[in-house]
Parts: C-alpha cells; sequence; structure tokens
C-alpha cells in the first residue's frame, strides 16, 4: 500500500510539473502564431532576460501581441517590449520587491508618462500596505488628460497622504474627466476635485496633516518631499 | 414633562394588544408549529452526528496499483487543464453568475458605458460589462491583454439601437484594452482611464479589476 502511495505520489508530481511548461509551450505558440520568426526569437530573449530577473513576463507577450494586432512593424514591436522590460525593472526597484504585477505595470505606466521613480517610492510609503496600482493608473489618466506630470503627481501623493482608498481615487478621476468635458482647464480640475477628495474625508487626516481645514489650497500646495 | 397618559402611546398599545388575539385555539396552534420546529431540529440534529461520526470513524481503504495510477493521472490532468482553461475559455467570456451591477456611468451617444460586478468565481475573478454607444457602427468587437489582443475572440453583441454590449469575467490586477469597430479602427473607451501614451499609436483604456476605475 505504501509502494503505491509513493507511486501515485510520484506520478502526480510529474503531471504537475508538465503543467507550467505545456502552458509555456502555449504561449510562445501564440507569438509564432502571429510574429515572424526573428521577431518572436527577440521578443522571447527579452522576456528570458526578464524572467530571470524575477520580472512578470507575460505584459511583455501581451505587448507584443497587440503589436501585431495593430500591424506595427517588426522593430517597433521589439522596441515596445524592451522598454516596457526596462520600465518594470526600474518600477520594481522603486516600489520594492514585493510589489504585485499589477503595481508593477501601473507603475511602468506612471514611468512611461514622465513620473520619476522617486514620486513612486513615495506613494508606496504613502499607501502603506495598500496596492498602489489605481492610485498610479489615476496619475497616468490625469496626465493623459492634459494635467502637467509634476501637477498630477503632488495631487495623487496629496490624496493618497489624506488616507483615501481607491473608491476615493476612482470617484475623483470620474470627477476630473467630466470636469475636463465640460470645460474646465485639466490642472484645475484635478486640483479642485482633489481638495474635495481630502476635505470630504470624514476624518479628515489629510486635512490635519496639511494644516487643518481652515487652509484651504494648502493641501494642494507643492508637496515637502524628504 | 411627559403626560403619563398619553393618548397616542394608550392608542398604539390598543393596537399592539389587538394583534395578537390571546385565545385557546391560537395557543394550541403556536405550541403546534413550536414543537414541529423543534422535531425537524432534532432531526438534522441526529442526522448530522450520523455523517460526523461516519466521517470520523478510521477506515480501510484497499487500492490496487492500478486504480492508484489511474487516479494519479486524473489528478495531474486537471493540474495540467486548470491554467490553460483560465487563458482560453475564461477570457472568451463563460460568465459563470449572473452579473450584479455595481456602478454605472451614464450612456450618451458615442459613449460607452462600463460596470464591474463581483462573480463570486473562487479564483476572484470579476464580471465586467464593456458598453459601446456607436449607432453607425456594423461590428464591434473588444481587444484587450485579457484576450491577447485578438479582437475575433470577443466581439460585443447588438443590443439595442446603437448599442453594443458584452460582458467578460476578468482576473483581479490591470488590463488594458481597447474596442475595435468595423475590424478598422481601434478607439479607446471614453469613459474609462487612459493608459498611457501607446506604443504602436493608438489609444487604449484601462481597468484596475479589485478597484473600480
Amino acid at each position: 500500500m505504501t509502494r503505491t502511495l509513493w507511486f501515485a505520489a510520484a506520478a502526480l508530481c510529474a503531471f504537475a510539473s508538465a503543467a507550467p511548461a505545456q502552458s509555456l509551450a502555449s504561449r510562445d505558440g501564440r507569438l509564432s502564431g502571429r510574429l515572424d520568426s526573428a521577431t518572436v526569437v527577440r521578443v522571447e530573449a527579452i522576456a528570458d532576460t526578464t524572467r530571470a530577473a524575477g520580472l512578470p513576463t507575460e505584459p511583455l507577450i501581451d505587448k507584443a501581441l497587440e503589436g501585431a494586432s495593430k500591424h506595427a512593424s517588426p522593430e517597433r514591436i521589439v522596441d515596445a517590449v524592451r522598454g516596457l522590460a526596462r520600465r518594470l525593472a526600474v518600477a520594481r526597484t522603486a516600489l520594492g520587491a514585493d510589489a504585485s504585477d499589477a503595481d508593477l505595470l501601473a507603475g511602468a505606466g506612471a514611468l512611461y508618462e514622465g513620473v520619476s521613480s522617486d514620486d513612486l517610492t513615495r506613494l508606496r510609503r504613502a499607501r502603506r500596505a495598500q496596492p498602489v496600482a489605481l492610485p498610479l493608473v489615476v496619475l497616468a489618466d490625469l496626465i493623459e488628460r492634459g494635467v502637467p506630470a509634476g501637477t498630477a503627481t503632488r495631487i495623487v501623493l496629496d490624496v493618497a497622504r489624506s488616507g483615501a482608498g481607491d473608491d476615493t481615487f476612482a470617484s475623483m478621476r470620474r470627477d476630473v474627466e467630466l470636469d475636463i468635458r465640460a470645460g474646465a482647464p485639466p490642472a484645475i480640475a484635478a486640483s479642485t476635485r482633489a481638495r474635495g477628495a481630502i476635505y470630504s474625508r470624514p476624518s479628515l487626516p489629510g486635512a490635519a496633516a496639511a494644516g487643518g481645514p481652515t487652509s484651504t489650497g494648502e493641501a494642494l500646495g507643492p508637496t515637502k518631499h524628504p | 414633562m411627559f403626560d403619563e397618559r398619553d393618548d397616542l402611546i394608550d392608542d398604539i398599545a390598543r393596537e399592539l394588544r389587538d394583534a395578537f388575539p390571546d385565545d385557546a385555539a391560537a395557543r394550541a396552534r403556536v405550541m403546534a408549529a413550536v414543537r414541529r420546529d423543534r422535531a425537524r431540529a432534532t432531526a438534522r440534529t441526529r442526522a448530522w452526528t450520523r455523517w460526523w461520526g461516519a466521517l470520523r470513524a478510521p477506515r480501510t481503504i484497499r487500492v490496487s496499483p492500478l486504480a492508484a495510477l489511474a487516479a494519479a493521472a486524473a489528478a495531474g490532468v486537471v493540474v495540467a487543464i486548470a491554467p490553460l482553461r483560465r487563458d482560453g475559455h475564461a477570457a472568451r467570456g463563460e460568465a459563470r453568475g449572473a452579473p450584479v451591477l455595481a456602478g454605472a456611468e451614464g450612456a450618451a451617444p458615442g459613449r460607452t458605458q462600463r460596470f464591474v460586478a463581483a462573480n463570486g468565481a473562487e479564483d476572484g475573478a470579476r464580471l465586467v460589462q464593456f458598453v459601446l454607444v456607436a449607432p453607425g457602427a456594423r461590428r464591434v468587437a473588444l481587444a484587450g491583454d485579457f484576450n491577447g489582443w485578438n479582437a475575433s475572440t470577443m466581439p460585443l453583441a447588438h443590443t439595442r439601437s446603437g448599442v453594443w454590449s458584452t460582458t467578460v469575467p476578468l482576473a483581479p490586477g490591470r488590463h488594458v484594452y481597447a474596442f475595435v469597430v468595423d475590424d478598422s479602427t481601434w478607439m479607446p473607451d471614453p469613459t474609462a482611464a487612459r493608459a498611457p501614451r501607446d506604443d504602436f499609436g493608438n489609444p487604449n483604456s484601462v481597468i484596475v479589476v479589485g478597484g473600480d476605475t
């Protein structure tokens, strides 16, 4: 009976270890069907290096597939994949070794928009144990909508330091979007909505940190970076 | 300060007394119901005790080597297939639960509307509804990192005049996507967060599942 159990366990381990390999083969198959062989080799080489660094590689494959679907040139696809790999590495250094894939991807996106790695680290500290993916997505969105990168970064850091949760960031983003659509200048819309997000919080921790609710405008002034 | 014989309180007390007639027949009905409930509860407890005892009692299971190998092989196949199912079938939108509306944004011509809903699936996937209002479109599809940017796998259904919609389960995390209109025009979701500038000349949208944007 004992021998049978050992035999069964060994067989199970063999099947379990084969599963990731099958998944990897399937992913490579996706690339081969959509890109020419030379581009596949170059993308896989970047992915191998990225994997060796302990970074997620699936976003690189997705980036290559996106380029293929949009009929981008092979050179442009490889450049995009290489750039993403580089930004993922910088984001990991800035956000810490335990950052989730979503945090790393959002960090890479913010870096693409011109946010500094130091500011990623500041946001990581401001959010403490909470994920930073959504604040970083909001930050990139604000910059895309025309808010200067420095202003958008200060706004997101101040809202994060007020203790705001993901829902506050999400509703602030939607409000800014609607304001801009209605004709408000992007920086003013973002500053105003951020001030509202900070001062509408029940305990007003951010307001207290910024000098109290009577000092309107202070919360969104230049952030004192340590 | 208060009138001890408040008329209003007297009226309420009278109504409450009237609502529960205190006659022998009513009392008998109530007691019969109580006895029925107690009998059912006792029967449930006995059944549970029997099952629990059966589960705790040691058993000797005799399995032939061939049967053990077959069981191990079956378990291995399940382990091997699970990731493929997550990557393939789930991305094609096989919803496992009815979407529960969690939030909505107003739809207007040329605009999109998105709902995020908890799916209740064990892997934490959420059902996300993508809606595009595009009256002039002949075909609309969804492409993103959740389907390998393959627009042919996620067409939107034409639900009513000019409104296109699909609901797909998405794993928690950050997802980038875009709509493909008439097989040729890539367009972002106007009401979603914008993804950072696209490397390939077309703007994308981004959604964080687990934190509704």
